[in-house]
């Protein structure tokens, strides 16, 4: 065991932090699977509007490999199928029969056997695939390219995130399970990193298989990208996937069963969160079944994901593939502070002395999604540099990208990040530019210009 | 609060829309309501939702706080040698103070001239700082407005801290038409052709400073201070005490027969003595004299994270370095290479300028190593151009820019040692 510090980043803290207390949700009305998660994917819908479908019955594949498939994570009927241009699949609506009182069936999944092309494969088929992702460019696994190593991630240190080892508590036989998969696709190591002298780990330090590093520090020391960094740098052309701890219980799962794992944990948090706690929640449950199943109100932002790396989503929406946290925090619609620059600002969230929170320092920060600001061109006063843990120089990294030169952007180490590593570069900013957007678009031109 | 939202909200109609009849105009209307109340912009619907309170206003605000001591100074002791220079021409006879003239704010607040005190002081610096506040900022925020529209960009803060900055390394006799060429060439050469705040390669205010410097060189040479004064003398521009200069600390060490020191300690029965030098008691720009001042600016800067400690900390021991470096290696006992190597600090504007200037997070180096770099030849290249230079007795503003132009050089090779790293792990 290896234990890295972390010394450059900033833990946000805000209010709500979800308490280590796990409760069951109830069972959601609807469930959704949306393809906007799987940037890349063509689906194709296998299922009509009205059939009834199965717990682990594939609703759609990707037509750029046939074998991937999105299985159903409810029992019920198929509600809706949402179509967008040129007929492409958004979104498919399952019923949920349980939350009626119905009764789950589950499809007869194929269990992992075989080799290494064999196991690749009923992972597909069991609609698990796209919890493996791949470095660089955080996405969907493609091509038959074997990874130098496989990443766990058991920690998460974004602000109002889930412990990932709290999450799987009790499960060891799942995760030790799903290990043993994940080594069957890798003929390199598989590197599972937790937070030093974290809480909730007796299960999780005297696994098989598995090189176990420690990492203390300040947000990002909970990355992937992070971890990567520290333990084994991909060289150019080496791949690595990634994935979490509580994704590794969930092949685990359907490894053992033959069943489609499809509950997982969720943390509830954020200042303006109707509960805080972890619930076991059906994937892609409508988001109103944290609450009890009433829409969860008023002027606030639902986030998919944590405040730093996440996507909104409607009170009426659906939590997504990989939610493994949903946080709540206000939207801040209208709100205009006089003199918002050249005020104290003794209440107010910031890395910068400049705000002078740090007089009369709170607990805890209720921030909203307010920019805070205006955009404006790259004034770089270092803060960047002082979130990154990574080498890399971030400003030039994004002025290449600006310029469209990919070639100078991954010798400066593009292919190193994706926009979760530089979220808290975007969260410093004074001149609120979206670095994380950024690096996706010299990302996408990258897998462009293959 | 409301009410002046709702104000502002209806003013908003006439212009926001892009057919309304002052659409054209719309990055001013936008600059000022900013400047009231923080825009109205919400982060993305994927990605990071929370951001910083800091935005680029308060990161400008903060410079212009860390500088107010320097500028609290610069009213004080534009008056307090002003009235040390009359009292001297009224002592060598040359003068009487019943022909004192006085300036418009002094007509509002007549001095007291025989016994001047803190209010006289005061009344006189800020009949000279304001106007050349006034015309720093109306000059050059007036031209950015003016692209911001042709451009029809956001108007940028960068100017707010420029400006400043500019009104405290002029000297306080400076004519006001001369400020305002110089203003005008430095921001529209120096920045708006180049795309405007942080596109820039020069400091905008060392710009300033250096047009006038070579375009006006009689006043701002370098050698010689003048105190400002209220009458402009027949065939010299600007508003000074007529027969009264002196040279500057700086210029004293240059034209030093014997040892600088000395000849520094000595000059003017201990004018320049090293707790004069220090708080500043000494004519010169308006802004740059007191070195304690400085140093509070530098501790704020340092310490909300808007400065860089590195470009500050490599600079002087870059300039003790270099002058211990030639001080001792020449064995000069006499000439400006003979001045101690830590009076390099208390002389002339080079605290100013490493602290204020060359700290410019955009004409600097923005790696760190290339921040040490950079802060470290400042202070070389500025005693180079004390000691050995024959011309200019100050060197601060040329090593400034100097290394502005330097700048991306040194971080092209540091970044290209980044690159190299990278390639050797694979």
């Amino acid at each position: 065991m290896t234990t890295h510090t972390i010394s450059k980043g900033f833990d946000l803290r805000l209010a709500g932090r979800p308490e280590a207390k796990l409760q069951a949700a109830p069972e959601p009305a609807t469930v959704a699977l949306e393809t906007a998660e799987f940037p890349g994917i063509k689906p194709k819908a296998l299922v009509k509007e009205g059939d009834a479908v199965v717990t682990g019955q594939p609703l759609f594949l990707d037509k750029v490999d046939r074998d991937v498939v999105w299985c159903s994570p409810a029992t019920g009927k198929v509600a809706k199928l949402e179509f967008g241009e040129r007929r492409f699949l958004l979104r498919a609506v399952i019923d949920n029969a349980a939350a009626k009182g119905g009764k789950e069936s589950f499809a007869d999944l194929p269990k992992p056997s075989g080799d290494r092309t064999a196991v690749v494969k009923a992972i597909k088929q069991a609609g698990l695939w796209p919890l493996l992702r791949q470095r660089p460019t955080g996405k969907l696994v493609r091509g038959d390219r074997e990874p130098v190593a496989i990443f766990v991630n058991g920690m998460d240190s974004a602000p109002l995130a889930a412990d990932p080892a709290f999450a799987v508590q009790g499960r060891k036989a799942d995760v030790q399970a799903g290990i043993e998969v994940l080594q069957k696709l890798t003929g390199g190591k598989v590197y599972l990193s937790l937070r030093a002298a974290g809480d909730h780990q007796s299960d999780l330090r005297d696994l098989r298989g598995v090189e176990v590093h420690d990492f203390k520090g300040p947000h990002p020391a909970g990355l992937v990208g992070t971890h990567i960094s520290r333990i084994r740098p991909l060289k150019p052309g080496e791949i690595a996937y990634t994935l979490r701890l509580q994704d590794v219980a969930r092949l685990g799962e359907w490894a053992r069963t033959g069943r489609y794992p499809a509950q997982t944990v969720v943390a509830l948090g954020g200042s303006d969160a109707p509960a805080r706690g972890h619930f076991r929640l059906r994937q892609g449950a409508e988001v109103a079944a944290l609450n009890g199943g009433k829409a969860i109100g008023g002027d606030v932002r639902i986030i998919d994901g944590n405040v730093l790396h996440g996507r909104a989503i409607a009170a009426d929406g659906h939590t997504g593939y990989f939610a493994a946290a949903v946080s709540v925090i206000p939207e801040g619609t209208g709100k205009r502070d006089l003199f918002g620059w050249a005020l104290p600002q003794f209440g107010k969230l910031s890395f910068s002395r400049s705000v002078m929170s740090w007089l009369l320092p709170k607990k805890e920060y209720v921030v909203d999604a307010r920019l805070n600001g205006g955009h404006r061109p790259i004034v770089n006063i270092g803060a960047w540099e002082r979130v990154l843990p990574l080498d890399i120089h971030p400003s030039y990294l994004v002025r290449a990208i600006q310029a469209n030169d990919i070639d100078e952007a991954v010798k400066l180490g593009l292919l190193e990040v994706t926009e979760e590593d530089v979220a808290l570069c975007t969260f410093v900013d004074p001149c609120k530019i979206d670095v994380g957007k950024i690096v996706r678009q010299g990302l996408d031109l990258w897998e462009k210009e293959g | 609060m409301q009410f002046l939202r709702n104000l502002v909200e209806k003013q908003k109609k006439l212009y926001h829309a892009p057919d309304s009849k002052l659409h054209k105009v719309w990055p001013l209307f936008d600059a000022l309501e900013t400047f009231l109340f923080a825009p109205d912009h919400r982060a993305a619907r994927t990605g990071t939702h929370v951001r910083d309170y800091v935005d680029l206003k308060r990161v400008m605000n903060t410079v212009i706080v860390a500088m107010l001591p320097c500028l609290l100074w610069a009213i004080w002791n534009a008056g307090a040698q002003h009235f040390h220079a009359i009292h001297a021409l009224i002592a060598a006879g040359k003068t009487t103070a019943d022909a004192y003239v006085t300036g418009w704010l002094q007509a509002i607040v007549p001095p007291n001239v025989t016994e001047p005190g803190a209010m006289e002081n005061i009344v006189f610096g800020l009949q000279r700082m304001l106007p050349i506040l006034i015309v720093s900022y109306g000059v050059g925020l007036g031209i950015e407005m003016l692209f911001s529209v042709v451009r029809k960009e956001e108007v940028s803060e960068g100017y707010l801290v420029s400006g400043m900055l500019i009104a405290l390394i002029v000297p306080a006799s400076i004519p006001l038409w001369q400020l305002a060429i110089g203003v005008a060439f430095a921001v529209v050469l120096g920045k708006e052709v180049f795309g405007g705040t942080g596109m820039n390669i020069f400091n905008p205010a060392m710009m300033v400073r250096a047009f006038l410097f070579f375009a006006f060189a009689a006043q701002m040479s370098g050698d010689m201070v003048w105190v400002a004064g209220n009458q402009s003398p027949i065939g010299v521009p600007g508003s000074l005490i007529d027969g009264y200069s002196q040279p500057t600390a700086l210029a004293v060490v240059k034209q030093a027969t014997g040892n600088a020191s000395e000849a520094l300690a000595a000059f003017g029965g201990g004018a320049y003595s090293h707790s004069n030098l220090f708080f500043g008691n000494v004519p010169g720009s308006a802004g740059e004299m007191s070195k304690l001042c400085v140093l509070l600016g530098a501790f704020w800067l340092v310490f909300t994270g808007v400065g860089s400690w590195r470009v500050m900390l490599s600079g002087v021991l870059g300039l003790l370095g270099t002058a211990f470096l030639m001080h001792t290696l020449s064995g000069a006992t006499t000439g400006p290479l003979s001045l101690q190597p830590w009076e390099h600090l208390l002389c002339g504007g080079f605290l100013f300028g490493i602290v204020f200037m060359a700290t410019d997070p955009v004409s600097s180096p923005e790696t760190s190593t290339g921040k040490w770099i950079y802060g470290a030849l400042i202070g070389a290249v500025t005693v180079l151009v004390r000691t050995i230079n024959p011309a200019y007795p100050e060197g601060t503003m040329l090593a400034v820019l100097l290394l502005n132009a330097f700048a991306p050089g040194i971080d092209h090779f540091v970044v290209a040692a980044n690159i190299k790293r990278r390639l050797k792990r694979a």
